[in-house]
């Protein structure tokens, strides 16, 4: 490299050294800049070349570190740095070394060795090594390889397609460094003629194709030129593609391609992103099936996001158009990857996951799977749309609708306004007195079935717990106001401030509620525990046969009680102990199983015994009873495990049963689990069960 | 399968307490509704004396309570957690293939 200039890092360097009083390790400015100690040291006899031309102090590396400059010292480099224009030599950040590494290799006529890479990256050997590291683990998950041979030179290894389209994919990214030429390992005057050939091509089918896409293709050309890939395309409808128009310009552009090429190259036109879509290709309606996809799709968004886009018909034409063009993508797989998938996914989650969600209808439709990537095309589609969607401006406006009498709507709409202030109710009309009500209200809370065109949540014609919770967790209310309940809240709390504090405090707890939203903290996780939240030894108890607890002797008293009920007072005895739940919840779990028989089995082995919150449950918890030979209940099932669960309310147990289906749903797990000879064996095999799902 | 979904928007699974053997059912159901690629359903789940006309457009309870409902579309689950012979069950209750 010319001594002529500094670069931007052998700059960074001397800066480093020039703002110090102390010491400067190399680890540091390997910290600092990325590097491998190697390439610091590179830079260094570099940085001393120049300052030797430039008769300024050299640096001093001692054991390792760069002593500080003498204030004397620094006076001479300010005049001379004043002077020095300094030329702009670029850093590639790792990110970029490995989009260059891997394109270069697919690409490269001539074998790709390490210090090919060098030159194109700018950096050490050892910096190589470790950028092919990470080469090799993000390939690896386009299920692609790095190969090298003494010969060859490093090359990626795996389905020519795929790797095709991951050279799109980086090349893509690499945009802005193509735009200032940093790129250099393309040979710009190879590629320059198939670029003019492609624009030909463009003209000639009168579309516009995404400039990037162009120079990429053009500098994969020489590549397909070569022909030594086989190419191999699965689910072709290949005599589909002879038939297009685009296949018979390729033809005649580039007839000395091999034949699997040729289809390759049409695919790009055929599934290229386009800058802008001609109107006649709209108006072919050859593809009715696609056009019926669209509009499911806007149908499912519409649906799961609840809104109600007001100039669907563009909608409907856009995705209609980029489905159109992308079916090929989906098909072929020419192209992994959108450079603004990751971007989209972070900035507009929420529109990703409802597209997402509503892609499924599409994926059944065609029977493909359809990646990330162009999910986040067609969030775009949706996102655009959204702007313009109706949302927001106005209150949530709410139409109560119940069977006849509209008593129970009254007294509906009253619990409304108390747990949602800030949503209006527009009406409280009977089921049979509806006309239209998309026309005047946004949602309808009901109490009894409606048909409408917005969303419907029905609920009992009074209120309980679930179907307000129902209420607050339906997207279109949650999305508005979130969970927190303000009012209630500040009801519940303001006995135990000031009066004359009470503004204050208000103002504040809606300031940090506010905030909480903004930082999307979790308001809409409700409160979930797990199965290992409880897990501890002394909530599990072995059981005999009779239901006595193991090595316990059965005290006279309770000769008479069934076996089944001994053994639920010795299990549901810790919870009792514990205080999470009274004597009572007992009760009535027995009373429950006397009167509604075994529904509590949830498996043959597995009874589930709990009963109602209000029944006297001060907090969640659980206890486990092991019985290994089975305790007969009265419906002849026998249950080798009780769980006795103290439900607080309906929700917050949910994770715990979700966890139970997993580790003790089967009989096997059963069989596992009763093998164990102590407490502490049993939360081992629980857990480790738990850790391998 | 549209046809289907259009049917069945929601499913109750109920038990007598409303807050455990039902939500688990819930589960079972949801994951049955999924291995059989049936999207669009709402599930819910709440005790045996929410259970009437218009609340769901089917109702899901283990076996033994099948008997206790009356006239209303229902299913009765055997094994509340085994969602292969759930699935079994809603592919017949649903009319799919």
């Amino acid at each position: 490299m010319a001594i002529g200039y500094l670069n931007e890092r052998t700059q960074k360097i001397i800066n480093m050294v020039l703002t110090r009083s102390s010491t400067l390790s190399i680890q540091e400015i390997t910290g600092e800049l990325s590097v491998s100690e190697r390439t610091v040291y590179n830079e260094l006899d570099k940085a001393n070349n120049w300052l030797r031309m430039k008769k300024l102090p050299e640096l001093q590396n001692v054991r390792g570190k760069l002593q500080p400059f003498t204030e004397e010292e620094k006076a001479q480099f300010d005049s001379v740095m004043q002077q020095e224009q300094l030329q702009d030599d670029y850093i590639f950040t790792p990110t970029e070394r490995t989009q260059i590494i891997v394109c270069q290799m697919i690409v490269c006529e001539e074998p790709v060795y390490v210090e090919d890479l060098m030159n194109s990256c700018l950096v050490s050997r050892n910096t190589i090594f470790t950028d092919l590291q990470s080469v090799i683990s993000r390939i690896h998950a386009y299920q692609l390889g790095l190969g090298y041979e003494k010969k060859r030179g490093y090359w990626i290894d795996g389905d020519p397609i795929r790797i095709r389209a991951i050279f799109f994919l980086y090349f893509n990214m690499m945009e802005h460094l193509l735009a200032s030429g940093k790129l250099n390992f393309l040979r710009m005057d190879e590629i320059k003629p198939y670029l003019k050939l492609l624009e030909d091509i463009e003209r000639e089918l009168g579309v516009n194709y995404v400039r990037g896409d162009m120079v990429a293709l053009a500098a994969m050309l020489p590549v397909m030129k070569r022909g030594d890939e086989k190419l191999y395309f699965s689910d072709v409808s290949v005599e589909k593609i002879k038939d297009s128009k685009e296949y018979n310009v390729v033809r005649r552009y580039f007839s000395e391609l091999e034949d699997t090429e040729q289809i390759y190259l049409t695919l790009h036109f055929l599934g290229g992103r386009l800058v802008s879509y001609s109107r006649e290709e709209a108006d072919k309606a050859e593809n009715e099936s696609i056009l019926e996809i669209a509009k499911n799709l806007v149908a499912e968004f519409e649906r799961r996001a609840c809104v109600i886009f007001e100039q669907k018909e563009d909608l409907i034409k856009n995705l209609y158009q980029h489905i159109t063009s992308s079916i090929y993508r989906y098909r072929f797989g020419i192209q992994i990857g959108n450079t603004m998938a990751e971007d989209i996914k972070r900035e507009y989650l929420y529109i990703f996951d409802t597209v997402r969600a509503a892609v499924q209808v599409l994926e059944q439709q065609i029977g493909l799977q359809i990646s990330d990537s162009e999910v986040a095309y067609l969030a775009l589609h949706f996102g655009a749309n959204l702007e313009n969607a109706k949302q927001d401006e106005h209150e949530l406006r709410i139409l109560v609708v119940c069977m006849n009498g509209v008593a129970t709507g009254n007294m509906i709409s009253h619990e409304l306004k108390r747990i949602l202030p800030r949503a209006k109710v527009v009406g409280v009309v009977s089921v049979s007195d509806m006309v239209n009500p998309h026309n005047i209200c946004d949602i309808i809370i009901a109490s009894a079935k409606v048909k409408a065109l917005v969303p419907v949540i029905i609920v009992n014609p009074i209120l309980n717990d679930f179907d307000r919770k129902n209420i607050l967790r339906h997207p279109l209310i949650r999305s508005r106001y979130g969970f927190v309940d303000l009012d209630a809240l500040f009801k519940a709390v303001r006995k135990y401030v000031y009066t004359e504090k009470h503004t204050e405090f208000k103002h504040e707890l809606e300031k940090f509620f506010i905030r909480q939203r903004e930082e999307k903290q979790s308001l809409l996780n409700p409160n979930v525990w797990q199965l290992t939240d409880f897990l501890t030894e002394d909530r599990i108890i072995f059981l005999e046969r009779d239901g006595t607890k193991r090595g316990e002797m059965r005290s006279d008293h309770d000769e008479n009680i069934p076996r089944w009920r001994r053994a639920l007072y010795n299990t549901s005895s810790i919870l009792v102990e514990r205080g999470s739940i009274n004597d009572n919840y007992v009760e009535c779990i027995i009373k429950r199983l006397i009167e509604a028989g075994p529904y509590m089995f949830v498996t043959d082995d597995l009874v589930l015994a709990h009963a109602k919150p209000e029944n006297g449950v001060n907090h969640l918890d659980f206890s486990i009873g092991i019985a290994p030979e089975g305790i007969l209940f009265e419906c002849e099932k026998r249950a080798r495990i009780v769980f006795c669960l103290a439900v607080e309310d309906q929700q917050k147990h949910i994770g715990i049963l979700r966890d139970i289906r997993k580790v003790l749903a089967k009989t096997t797990q059963i069989d596992e689990l009763v093998k164990a000879k102590t407490a502490y064996q049993v939360c081992e095999i629980i857990r480790c069960s738990l850790k391998d799902k | 399968m549209d046809r289907m979904t259009q049917k069945i928007r929601t499913i109750m699974c109920c038990c007598g307490n409303g807050v455990g053997t039902s939500l688990i059912m819930q589960m079972t159901v949801e994951e049955a509704l999924e291995s059989l690629g049936m999207m669009g359903i709402n599930v819910i789940f709440g005790p045996l004396s929410d259970i009437s006309e218009g609340r769901a457009d089917l109702f899901v309870v283990s076996q033994e309570l099948l008997k206790s409902i009356n006239k209303l579309p229902a299913i009765g689950l055997a094994d509340l957690m085994d969602s292969d012979m759930a699935a079994e069950q809603l592919r017949k209750v649903l009319e799919i293939g």
